[in-house]
């Protein structure tokens, strides 16, 4: 990839939104279900 | 089907594939983005603006999958009474209204070098900005009704009639005259990308695919939790 082109800006931008959007929804998901199962074992225990 | 239809079995299943799913795509997100961002050229016309479409692309596909699962989901829940078929319904829904929020906003990067403009109404670019329309709508409809057995009624019916969208997304460039380009991957005669770009493209997309899937299976497995937990906790009031 050529950093100089006056475009690499959009790229760049596309990929971090894109790393972001996708990392957040990881990491909610991810938390939302740790929690969950957690809750139930506790309240089974 | 109805085999997995058991909740115990599905967890069973995803406690055992999640790990394999996690390394997969570690493995696929690795060659793809080394695909896209270093050896696969820059485009005779577009520069290296070109490289927007390998998220762009993929983001869109597996948004319009993840509408026509949630369809599926729906009739199979309406039809055969699947005690999974809501909760999986349910759970794709945020997943694939990210995956299409990320392409209406790459597309959107991606036109403002190219087009000269952020965003068009044009028939491709309005009728994916509708889909990302009936996501939200679809969620508001669990967040906002109480009762889940009216909710998912209403969510099921929502699901599916919402997915008359999806061939009008798919040949609103050849119905309509569009400033988006037509089909240069599934259609007759086969791709005109070049293969050099081309696999790229493909890695990218079993990629965003298995990120929908592998995050799928979570989210049902956390919606399993949510409820299990909404029945120990009602009968705890109840033996109150």
């Amino acid at each position: 990839m050529d950093w100089s082109t006056h475009n690499a800006g959009f790229v760049v931008a596309a990929y971090v939104l894109t790393a972001m959007c996708l990392c957040g929804l990881i990491a909610a998901i991810l938390f939302v279900d740790s929690r969950n199962t957690k809750a139930v074992k506790n309240l089974k225990d | 089907m109805q085999k997995f239809a058991n909740p115990t079995l599905f967890l069973k299943l995803a406690n055992a594939l999640l790990p394999f799913m996690w390394l997969g795509l570690f493995v696929l997100f690795a060659f793809g983005l080394y695909g896209a961002l270093v050896t696969s050229p820059a485009d005779y016309q577009q520069g290296e603006t070109v490289r927007i479409m390998y998220l762009h692309v993929p983001a869109a596909w597996v948004a319009m999958m993840a509408y026509g699962f949630m369809a599926f989901a729906s009739a199979v829940a309406l039809i055969f009474r699947h005690p999974l078929a809501d909760t999986a319904a349910k759970s794709a829904a945020p997943i694939g209204a990210v995956f299409c929020f990320l392409a209406l906003a790459t597309g959107s990067i991606w036109g403002k070098p190219m087009w000269g403009t952020w965003w068009v109404w044009d028939a491709r670019l309005t009728s994916m900005f509708i889909l990302m329309l009936l996501y939200l709508g679809y969620i508001a409809i669990w967040q906002a009704i109480e009762d889940p057995h009216l909710a998912a009624t209403i969510a099921r019916i929502v699901a599916l009639v919402g997915s008359v969208i999806l061939p009008i997304i798919k040949f609103s460039v050849e119905w309509w005259n569009t400033l988006h380009q037509p089909a240069s991957v599934f259609k007759m005669g086969g791709p005109t990308i070049d293969v050099s770009m081309l696999w790229v493209l493909l890695v990218m997309a079993m990629a965003c695919t298995l990120l929908f899937f592998t995050l799928l299976m979570v989210s049902m497995r956390s919606e399993i939790a949510a409820r299990k937990l909404r029945q120990i906790r009602l009968q705890a009031i109840r033996s109150n």
